[in-house]
């Protein structure tokens, strides 16, 4: 380890550290509380629902400044990996802050997303232009303003896994159900991958390291592969094949009939039994030309990251003992 | 104020601009300036989406086909029986000829590459391996899926062969041919162009000339010309001539301000060798009840993609007959003739006036069909109407309305009689070629005259190919082929020059004394001036070209990268 990485050694010094994950009960929460408990720190997950599993957790509002502070007394650092509505997030990332500045917190790392681009294409650095436009956008960017001037703010891409089911499962019962695969021109966009466990990775790493306080990190594979490419791949190893060509109108008629009507459905209460919904926003991503530069967060952080084929074959692996073999 | 449009549309968000925006007389730089916006130009200048290489790429046409653009390619044939009108199997528009391809992907074989005694003028300087990864890339980029082209890859699980029990001494039926949807690439990749800051795409504008700098050594100045009397060119640092098989030496012969014999051309090589296809139908094919049912149509591999078998003659089997390569599929009798019985092939033939002209050549015969043919053309499809109404349902449903089109028609004869589809190289031949004539086009630039001849060794490789098949089917007696040796040159002739795959013309070799590019697909004694499309081939295959038209280029645009990084420092 101490070969590979020049600053695990400053994880020695560390072991044992409180580290606060707000919004650790989650799966992207959940694989960064796994990387620090494994990396010595003594992790505990805060969240606003009882978390199950072997790791330290507790219920916590973050939407309640008085609640954050209690739950911060004697850490030494704090993660912000809530998510929520719009409000929620931005009032969680304020009591973080002044909770971390009232403590004295060691450092804070706060969790945004490629979201706060916008819909730029081509490749985007850190000191990109934050254009958000939806109200997920927006919120990010509100959160990463209001998260104090020594955060170190992580940008990945597309957080998968096995057991994500935003990246994982609900893409896989796309496919299956025939209403993802080829997407032609709509499936063009960049798919940034980053495996949930390389994010725990990057907050070791921000943990860990001395002189990033205020840097910002784009997260994401070194050649992100296109979104018709990861659904061929993902579709077969699923064994939703073949993965054929999704007509431009099904998509149109998928963003402006069925999602709407889905959305009301679930108003209605019944959002148990209603398949997934494809957002424009959703479709706008597969067509966005868009890749993370990923320099900035090799060079400071130098985590290792897990080979795309790797992660989706470990996404494709729990998709199968999830949601079964496909039926012929 | 010149420099101030072109400004303008250079930080403009739509890159795709008309010509006629560009004020007269200006003078546009770009790093790189690619002529023809066809599946070799786009596939090119998408490598270098989102770098800081900025990239020009002029199109003749606008985004949809029209004739006034069209009649640029217009020319003359000397021999109109045996090559179609040159405004036909092109298309001049965004996408160029990828407008109207069938969608046939097929890779070269690795004896393609290989220099063969019995063909001559054969050999490329380059092996398969060389292409090979550029080949997996431009399976995607084409549509056709993964690089698999033989069964066992596609198929892990099985399938079916064409016919049960096939197993032949010169002939394979593992290789596959893989259908692109088929992809329009002014219209699949227009978004991506579209949004990449540095590509500019300009419509109607035609180059018309490549001048020289003082060393004659590179091109310094594109020459374009637009319809609306427009004059301006492009000052590149690199050219990329992608225009087309027939065009690329058509603009190579006319830019002879320092060249008298035209750029590329110290050793009367551009033009020459222009080689085709040589396909027909031919011939019964019969197949015994007890072997079952042929497998001759398609079928779906897991990336969604149509495959088919077909019949590949070996490459020993092309060494030991001293033929080119030849490959054969099971396919319907010909619908003209009403014997077969067919309500779906009757009902093609009365449809054929509604086909484009390129796909309903092989509908129309010649000579006049008698009133009782009519009349049994008409019985088929009323004796056949379920299986003629199934068909048209498939067709609409899988065909016409689906992106990823079903990619011809199949069809079990009532008969039970079959024929034999060949597709066969054309050999290269100095004497086959295109010479610049004495009319001009609209912009003023000399039209083509087009010589396309065949070879004896063309016909031998069909008519040897023919009969290897024949006893290869007789040997495992899973059918029997008949076929008059006697028609074999009208029926691989009916067609002429087939396919619009127009190849050889600015052919590459190890030395500027056997062709036009050298191995990188640069022009010889050229620093700045490539070439992509199927113009460079030295030999034709027995393959369609456009897959390889695009690996090619994906491979011209990787050296280009090469260059270009160590004189920009960038890419």
């Amino acid at each position: 380890l101490l070969g590979i990485r020049p600053w695990a050694a400053l994880l020695v010094e560390r072991r044992g550290e409180r580290v606060v994950v707000l919004g650790g009960g989650g799966f992207v929460g959940g694989a960064i509380m796994r990387a620090l408990t494994e990396a010595g720190f003594a992790a505990f997950a805060a969240h606003r629902h009882p978390v199950g599993g072997p790791a330290a957790a507790g219920v916590c509002d973050a939407t309640d400044p008085v609640v954050v502070r209690n739950t911060l007394l004697g850490a030494g650092c704090v993660v912000n990996a809530v998510l929520g509505d719009a409000a929620s997030m931005l009032a969680a990332t304020r009591n973080i802050t002044a909770a971390a500045s009232m403590l004295g917190l060691r450092r804070v790392v706060h969790l945004s997303s490629m979201a706060v681009y916008g819909p730029t294409v081509g490749l985007v650095q850190e000191s990109a232009k934050l254009i958000g436009g939806r109200s997920y956008a927006d919120a990010k960017i509100a959160c990463e303003a209001a998260s104090g001037a020594d955060a170190i703010i992580l940008r990945p891409g597309i957080v998968y896994g096995p057991g994500g089911e935003q990246w994982a499962g609900r893409i896989g019962r796309l496919l299956r159900a025939g209403r993802l695969g080829d997407l032609g021109e709509a499936g063009d966009g960049r798919c940034n991958l980053i495996h949930a466990r390389d994010v725990g990775a990057a907050v070791v790493a921000a943990l860990a390291r001395p002189g990033l306080e205020g840097r910002i990190f784009n997260l994401s594979t070194p050649a992100p592969p296109r979104w018709n490419q990861v659904f061929f791949a993902f579709g077969r190893a699923i064994g939703a094949v073949p993965v054929a060509r999704v007509a431009a109108w099904r998509l149109m008629v998928e963003g402006r009939v069925l999602t709407p009507l889905l959305h009301l459905a679930k108003i209605g209460g019944m959002s148990a039994r209603l398949p997934a919904a494809m957002p424009r926003s959703l479709l706008a991503l597969f067509g966005q030309d868009i890749m993370l530069d990923y320099h900035m967060a090799d060079q400071a952080l130098g985590f290792a990251r897990t080979a795309d084929a790797d992660g989706l074959g470990e996404c494709a692996a729990w998709f199968l003992r999830r949601y079964g073999k496909p039926r012929r | 104020m010149c420099r101030l449009v072109f400004a303008q549309i250079w930080q403009a968000t739509t890159v795709i601009v008309d010509a006629s925006n560009i004020a007269d007389g200006t003078k546009l730089p770009a790093d790189l300036c690619i002529i023809g916006a066809g599946v070799a130009g786009i596939a090119v200048a998408l490598e270098f989406e989102h770098s800081r290489i900025s990239v020009l790429l002029l199109e003749a046409g606008g985004v949809k086909e029209a004739a006034a653009t069209q009649a640029f390619y217009d020319g003359d044939v000397i021999d109109r029986s045996l090559h179609p009108p040159l405004t036909r199997y092109r298309r001049c528009a965004l996408g160029g000829s990828s407008g109207i391809w069938g969608g046939r992907c097929v890779p070269f074989d690795p004896i393609d590459f290989e220099a063969r005694p019995w063909v001559p003028r054969s050999g490329w300087p380059l092996r398969y391996e060389d292409l090979l990864p550029y080949y997996k890339r431009a399976s995607w980029l084409c549509e056709a899926g993964e690089f698999a082209y033989s069964a066992d890859e596609a198929f892990p699980d099985g399938m079916p062969a064409i016919l049960s029990r096939f197993r032949g001494r010169h002939f394979t039926d593992t290789t596959l041919e893989r259908f692109s949807c088929p992809t329009n690439f002014g219209m699949r990749y227009r978004k991506r162009l579209l949004a990449a800051r540095n590509i500019t795409v300009l419509l109607r504008a035609s180059a018309v000339e490549l001048d020289e700098g003082g060393d004659g050594q590179s091109v310094a100045e594109v020459s374009v010309a637009t319809l609306g009397g427009l004059r301006f060119s492009v000052q590149p640092r690199y050219v990329v001539l992608a225009a087309g098989g027939l065009e690329v030496p058509r603009l190579l012969l006319a830019s002879r301000r320092q060249q008298p014999a035209g750029i590329g051309n110290a050793h009367d090589q551009v033009g020459r060798c222009y080689m085709s296809h040589i396909a027909g139908t031919i011939g019964k094919v019969s197949l015994p009840a007890a072997f079952g049912r042929p497998c001759h149509g398609y079928r779906t591999s897991d990336d969604g993609t149509y495959c088919r078998r077909r019949f590949a003659l070996t490459a020993d089997a092309q060494q030991r007959l001293g033929v080119g390569n030849f490959i054969a599929r099971l396919h319907h009798p010909a619908p003209r003739d009403p014997s077969h019985r067919t309500g779906v092939l009757s009902a093609l033939f009365f449809a054929r006036p509604a086909i484009r002209f390129e796909y309903a050549l092989r509908l129309h015969g010649h000579g006049k069909l008698s009133a009782r043919d009519w009349l049994r053309h008409l019985c088929n499809v009323a004796f056949d109407l379920p299986d003629t109404c199934r068909f048209a349902w498939h067709w609409l449903r899988d065909h016409s309305l689906a992106e990823r089109k079903f990619p011809s028609v199949i069809v079990r004869p009532k008969g039970g009689q079959y024929s034999v589809d060949f597709h066969a190289e054309q050999a290269p031949n100095p004497q086959s070629r295109v010479t610049l004539g004495t009319k001009r086009d609209a912009l003023g630039m000399p039209k083509l005259v087009v010589d396309w001849r065949v070879t004896p060794l063309d016909m031998r490789t069909v008519r040897e190919a023919l009969a290897a098949l024949k006893a290869d089917f007789s040997q495992t007696g899973c059918a029997t082929l008949e076929y008059d040796p006697d028609e074999v040159e009208a029926c691989a002739l009916r067609y002429g020059a087939y396919g619009g795959h127009h190849i050889g013309t600015a052919r590459m070799s190890a030395s500027p004394q056997d062709g036009v590019v050298d191995a990188q697909c640069r022009v010889h004694g050229m620093d700045n001036l490539f070439i992509a499309g199927s113009a460079v081939f030295p030999t034709s295959s027995q393959a369609n070209p456009t897959l390889t038209i695009a690996a090619l280029a994906l491979r011209l645009a990787d050296g280009l990268k090469r260059d270009l990084s160590v004189k920009l420092g960038c890419c």
